[in-house]
C-alpha cells in the first residue's frame, strides 16, 4: 500500500475552489513537486496535508491512518516555508530541539543531534547563533534541519528555495536531494520553478486551476506532456494551428501529415493545435523519421551565449498565440546553415517529436497560463 | 490506569463513535474552543452588557420601569410642568430656548472651532518637524508630547492663572472673559495638539518622495506643490484628526467644568444631572446623545484608515527635506511659538503651584503640595492614582495582549476571532463619561451576582482598562501581525503547544510593545477624569479627581500642583519606559534585526 493516499480532496472557499477532486498517491521515500502557476493550489494541497487547511471532501491517509480529521499537531511532518519561520529569539540550537523532548538527561542527546543535523546541512559550528545572523542559505537549511529533528516520515517544503538567490538555489538543490536520498524521508516540495521541479523531483505532479494536469516523472512530463497547458508550462514549446481529419490524419496549413502518439479526446475534422520543442526542431532532413517540411523567412536572429535562438515568420494560417516559430542552434549549427535576415529556408519537424491537442482545450490553458 | 484491553472494551467502541463527529473541533482544539468563548464572554460582560444597561436605563424610571421616551421628553423640555407631553410641534418651537439646545449648540460650537484650530496648527507643526530643515527637532517633538502627561485640567488651571480675573495676560482678552468658550477652546487646543500631532506626523511621513521629484522636475512652484501633492496626501490623515479631536473636545468634561463658567455643554450636563440632581435616567439620554459624535467618528477613522493602507506602498521613497532657509526660518518661528504656548502653560502651573498666594504674595513654598490640610484632595488621592494606574497596567497589559494574541494566531475559529476583533474596537467610541455611567448601571445594580467587582479599586481599574482598551488592543495586534504567521504551524508540525510557543517565542518577541502597551495604560490611568468620575468612592479618591474637587473648592493652587504631581510621574514613568526599552533592545540586539 502506498504511504499517502490522497483521495478526492476538494477545497472550497465562499465563491472559489481552490481544490477539485484532487487523488494522489505516494509512495515511501519518493521525492514528489508539486509544481504549477500561482493560485493553482499547490501551496492549498501541501497545507491540507499538513491539516493546516480543512479540505471541504476527500479522504488522506498516511501509513495506513485515515488523518483527515487530524489536528496538525497528531499528524506526522514536519514542514518548511519560503520565510523560513525560524524562531528569531531563539538561537540555531534552540531551533532545532525546539520539537524534541527536552529535560537534563536528553540533553546530551539533543546536542548530539544538533550537531548530526548541522554537519549534515554543511553548517557546522553556528548552532550559537542567532538566525538573523545568518545567510538567507544558510537560515533555509537550519529550517530544514529543525524540520527534521524529530525525525518526521514525511518532509513538506513551501517554496523554500525562491527566496534564495541563484547560485545558493541550485547548490541547496542537490544538497536536498542527497538528504532525501540518504535518510529516506518522503518529500513534497511545492514550487513554481519548472527547473527546480525538473532536477530534483522523482515524480512531478503538475498542477492547474486547482487540478492535476499530469503526474510523471520529469522526462515524461517533459517529453510526453498530455495536455497543451502541461507543454506550454514546462520548457519551450513552439504552436500553430492545424484541423484532425481523421483518425491520426491531420491538416497543418496545405500539407497532411500522420501522427503517431495522439491523445483520444480529438475528434474528426476538430481545430487542433500542434506543438514542437525548439530543439526537436531542425533544419536538415533525417532519413530515418518522417517530418514535415515548412518554407519560412528568418525574422530575428539573437545571440544567446552558449546558443544561437532563430526566428520565422509562421504563414497567418498556422499562427496561434505568436507568429513565429522559434528554434536554438549551436554555433556550429549556425556556421552550417549560414542564416542571415529575411533568408527562407527549410524547417524540419519531426512527426514523432510532434504533439497534438484539442484548439479549444487549448486556448484556455494557454490563456490561463 | 489504561490497559490495553480498556480498547478493545465496546463501550468505549461506542463512546469514541458518539464522539467521533465532535472529535474535529474538540481534538484539534478544545483548549482554542474554550479559550475564545471565555475571551467574547469577558469582553461582552466588560463592554456590550454595561452599555446595553445604559441604552435600557434610558427608557426606565428611577425604580426600573419601562416609560418610554419620558426621560427623552424630559431632556429636551418636552414636558409642562405637570410631566405632560406639550406634542412634537410645540416642542419645536421652544427647542431653540431649551437647555439642551443651549447645550447642544455650545458643545458642537466649541468642539468645530477647536478641531478646526488643532488641526491647522498641529499640521503647520507638523509640517515644521517633517519637510525642513529646522534645528532642534527633538526637542520640538518633546514639548508637543507635554500636554498628554497631564490631565486636562491642567491646562484649564493655568489658563485661570494666565487669563483670569487676575491673570498676568488678561489684557490680551480685550475685556472678554476666560471663563467660557474662549478658555475652553484655548484648553482643549492645548490639550489635544498631541493627539493630533501624531497622526498628522505619521501622515506626512507616509507620502511618496518621488511624486515630489517629479513635481520639482516639471518646475512646479513650492506653493502648487503643496496644494497639489502634499495636502492631497494628506486628505485622510487630516480628516482624521479633526475627528479625533472633535470627539476628544466633546466628549471632554474637565476643561469645561474647570474654565467653562456658565457656559454648560453636553459633557458638563451629564455630571450636573448625575451627580448634583442624581437623575441617573437623564444622565444616560445625555451619554446616548453624547456616542453618537463619537461613534460617527469612529466610523469615519475606520473607513479612512482602510483606505490609506492602499496609498502607501512598499516601493515608496521616504522624502528627505532640501535646505531651504527662508522655509525654514518661517517654520521655527512658528514651532518656536506654538511650543512656547505648551510651555507658558506648563511652567503657569508649576509656578502657581509653587507660590504662596496669587497674584498677592509670589514667595515661593511648598505648602501647596501638602494636600491633606485641603478640602478634597489628599495625599491617598495621589497614592490611590498611582495603585490605580499600576493594576491597570499589570492586568490590563496581559490580558489585552493576550486576547489580541487569540483574535490573530488561534487556528481556525475565524468569525469568533472576528467577533473578538470587534468587540475590541467598541471602547474607542465610548467616551469615558458614559462607560462610567453603564458601568454604575451595570456592576451596581443589585441582581447582578458581578456586583462583587463594584468595589471601590476594582471597578476603577476594570473601567480603566476597558476604557483604553481600543488603543492598547491595536498596537498589539499591529506588533502580531509582524510576526511570521507561520510561526504557529512550525510547532504544531513540531508537536509543540501553542501556549508554548507562546511564551518562548510570541511573547519575547513582544516585549518592548508589551512595555508600552502598560506604560500607555499607566499613564492613561493616572491622567484620567470622565471614565473614573462616577465610579469613585471616598476610600478611593483618585488624584485627577482630587484636582477636580480642590479647584471647585476654590483650592487652586492646591489643585494646580495635584495636577503637576500627575504630570512629573507620567513624566517619570515616560522616562523609565525609555530606559528600560533601550536596554532591552540593545541587549537583545543580537538577535533583533
Amino acid at each position: 500500500m502506498s504511504y499517502l493516499q490522497i483521495d478526492g480532496v476538494s477545497k472550497q472557499y465562499d465563491d472559489f475552489t481552490a481544490l477539485q477532486s484532487i487523488s494522489l498517491t505516494v509512495e515511501q521515500g519518493e521525492f514528489i513537486c508539486f509544481l504549477g502557476p500561482s493560485g493553482c493550489g499547490k501551496t492549498t494541497l501541501l497545507r491540507t496535508i499538513a491539516g493546516l487547511e480543512e479540505q471541504t471532501t476527500g479522504r488522506i491517509i498516511q501509513g495506513g491512518q485515515d488523518i483527515s480529521d487530524l489536528p496538525p499537531s497528531k499528524r506526522d511532518f514536519g514542514i518548511v516555508f519560503q520565510s523560513y519561520a525560524l524562531f528569531p529569539n531563539l538561537t540555531v540550537a534552540q531551533n532545532i530541539v525546539y520539537g524534541l523532548k527536552q529535560g537534563r538527561k536528553k540533553k546530551e542527546r539533543n546536542a548530539q543531534r544538533v550537531n548530526d543535523l548541522l554537519a549534515m546541512m554543511e553548517i557546522p559550528d553556528q548552532g550559537h547563533k542567532y538566525p538573523s545572523q545568518l545567510s538567507g542559505g544558510q537560515q533555509q537549511r537550519v529550517a530544514v534541519a529543525r524540520a527534521l529533528a524529530p525525525e518526521p516520515n514525511l518532509l513538506l517544503l513551501d517554496e523554500p528555495l525562491s527566496a534564495l538567490d541563484a547560485k545558493v538555489r541550485e547548490h541547496l538543490r542537490k544538497q536536498m536531494k542527497s538528504i532525501q536520498r540518504e535518510l529516506g524521508v518522503t518529500f513534497i516540495l511545492v514550487t513554481h520553478d519548472q527547473e527546480e521541479a525538473i532536477s530534483m523531483a522523482d515524480r512531478i505532479v503538475v498542477m492547474n486551476q486547482g487540478r492535476i494536469e499530469q503526474v510523471g516523472t520529469p522526462t515524461e512530463i517533459y517529453e510526453k506532456p498530455n495536455s497543451a497547458f502541461v507543454a506550454d508550462f514546462i520548457g519551450q514549446m513552439n504552436f500553430f494551428r492545424g484541423q484532425s481529419i481523421q483518425g491520426n490524419a491531420f491538416r497543418m496549413g496545405s500539407s497532411t501529415l500522420k501522427l503517431e502518439h495522439i491523445g483520444e479526446n480529438i475528434c474528426s475534422g476538430e481545430e487542433v493545435l500542434f506543438c514542437i520543442r525548439p530543439e526537436k526542431v531542425s533544419l536538415w532532413p533525417d532519413k530515418l523519421q518522417r517530418s514535415s517540411i515548412l518554407q519560412l523567412k528568418v525574422s530575428h536572429l539573437e545571440f544567446r551565449g552558449s546558443y544561437c535562438r532563430v526566428e520565422f515568420v509562421l504563414p497567418q494560417e498556422l499562427r496561434f498565440d505568436r507568429s513565429t516559430l522559434y528554434i536554438d542552434l549551436t554555433e556550429e549549427e549556425m556556421q552550417r546553415a549560414n542564416l542571415t535576415l529575411g533568408k527562407n529556408t527549410d524547417v524540419y519537424l519531426p512527426h514523432h517529436q510532434m504533439h497534438v491537442f484539442p484548439q479549444k482545450e487549448a486556448v484556455q490553458a494557454v490563456v490561463a497560463a | 490506569m489504561l490497559s490495553d484491553s480498556t480498547h478493545s472494551n465496546p463501550l468505549f467502541a461506542i463512546w469514541k463513535k458518539g464522539t467521533r463527529f465532535l472529535q474535529k473541533d474538540f481534538q484539534t482544539n478544545l483548549g482554542g474552543f474554550f479559550t475564545l468563548s471565555l475571551a467574547v464572554a469577558v469582553l461582552c460582560l466588560v463592554i456590550l452588557l454595561p452599555l446595553s444597561f445604559l441604552f435600557i436605563k434610558s427608557f426606565q424610571d428611577q425604580d426600573g420601569l419601562f416609560i418610554g421616551w419620558f426621560n427623552f421628553a424630559e431632556y429636551f423640555s418636552l414636558l409642562d410642568e405637570q410631566g405632560n407631553f406639550i406634542g412634537l410641534l410645540e416642542g419645536l418651537r421652544s427647542f431653540p430656548d431649551s437647555a439642551v439646545a443651549v447645550s447642544l449648540g455650545n458643545s458642537l460650537q466649541i468642539s468645530l472651532i477647536s478641531a478646526v484650530l488643532v488641526t491647522s496648527l498641529a499640521l503647520l507643526y507638523a509640517y515644521g518637524l517633517s519637510r525642513t530643515n529646522i534645528p532642534f527637532k527633538g526637542a520640538w517633538k518633546v514639548v508637543a508630547q507635554i500636554p498628554i502627561l497631564a490631565p486636562s485640567l491642567l491646562p484649564a488651571i493655568s489658563l485661570f492663572y494666565l487669563f483670569g480675573n487676575q491673570g498676568i495676560l488678561k489684557g490680551l482678552l480685550m475685556g472678554e472673559s476666560i471663563y467660557g468658550p474662549i478658555g475652553i477652546v484655548l484648553g482643549e487646543v492645548i490639550w489635544t495638539f498631541p493627539h493630533a500631532l501624531m497622526i498628522l506626523l505619521t501622515g506626512l511621513s507616509l507620502s511618496d518622495a518621488r511624486l515630489y521629484e517629479a513635481a520639482e522636475s516639471m518646475k512646479v512652484s513650492k506653493m502648487k506643490i503643496f496644494f497639489t501633492v502634499t495636502l492631497p496626501g494628506m486628505k485622510y490623515p487630516l480628516i482624521s484628526t479633526f475627528f479625533v479631536v472633535f470627539t476628544l473636545v466633546i466628549t471632554d468634561f474637565g476643561i469645561p467644568k474647570v474654565i467653562g463658567g456658565d457656559y454648560s455643554v453636553l459633557a458638563t450636563d451629564i455630571y450636573k444631572q448625575v451627580v448634583g440632581q442624581q437623575n441617573f435616567q437623564v444622565g444616560s439620554v445625555i451619554g446616548l446623545i453624547l456616542l453618537f459624535p463619537a461613534l460617527l467618528s469612529f466610523y469615519v477613522d475606520r473607513r479612512i484608515q482602510r483606505k490609506q493602507v492602499a496609498l502607501v506602498t512598499a516601493k515608496s521613497v521616504v522624502y528627505k527635506s532640501k535646505k531651504n532657509p527662508k522655509l525654514d526660518a518661517i517654520f521655527l518661528v512658528i514651532n518656536g511659538l506654538i511650543a512656547s504656548a505648551i510651555l507658558s502653560i506648563l511652567f503657569m502651573a508649576a509656578f502657581a503651584s509653587l507660590i504662596e498666594f496669587w497674584p498677592y504674595n509670589l514667595s515661593l513654598t511648598l505648602s501647596n503640595y501638602d494636600f491633606d490640610q485641603m478640602d478634597g484632595g489628599s495625599w491617598e488621592a495621589f497614592r490611590n492614582s498611582l495603585e490605580m494606574a499600576g493594576w491597570t497596567a499589570l492586568f490590563g497589559t496581559p490580558l489585552i495582549f493576550s486576547f489580541a494574541y487569540l483574535s490573530q494566531k488561534m487556528v481556525g475559529f475565524r468569525r469568533t476571532k472576528n467577533l473578538i476583533h470587534l468587540l475590541s474596537m467598541i471602547p474607542l467610541a465610548v467616551p469615558g463619561m458614559v462607560l462610567g455611567l453603564a458601568y454604575v448601571f451595570f456592576f451596581n445594580h443589585p441582581d447582578n451576582p458581578l456586583n462583587f467587582l463594584y468595589d471601590g479599586m476594582t471597578i476603577l481599574v476594570l473601567c480603566t482598562i476597558v476604557h483604553f482598551y481600543t488603543v492598547s488592543h491595536l498596537t498589539a495586534v499591529t506588533a502580531l501581525k509582524q510576526i511570521d504567521s507561520e510561526f504557529e504551524a512550525v510547532s504544531a508540525s513540531l508537536k509543540v503547544t501553542q501556549l508554548v510557543t507562546f511564551f518562548r517565542v510570541t511573547v519575547p518577541i513582544c516585549l518592548p510593545v508589551i512595555l508600552d502597551i502598560s506604560v500607555y495604560l499607566f499613564m492613561n490611568a493616572m491622567t484620567t477624569v470622565s471614565a473614573v468620575i462616577f465610579l469613585y468612592s471616598s476610600d478611593t479618591t483618585l488624584a485627577s479627581i482630587a484636582v477636580l474637587n480642590m479647584d471647585d473648592a476654590g483650592d487652586t493652587a492646591p489643585a494646580a500642583a495635584m495636577a503637576m504631581m500627575i504630570l512629573m510621574t507620567s513624566a517619570c514613568v515616560r522616562l523609565l519606559h525609555l530606559v528600560i526599552t533601550r536596554k532591552m533592545i540593545a541587549r537583545t540586539q543580537s538577535w533583533r534585526k
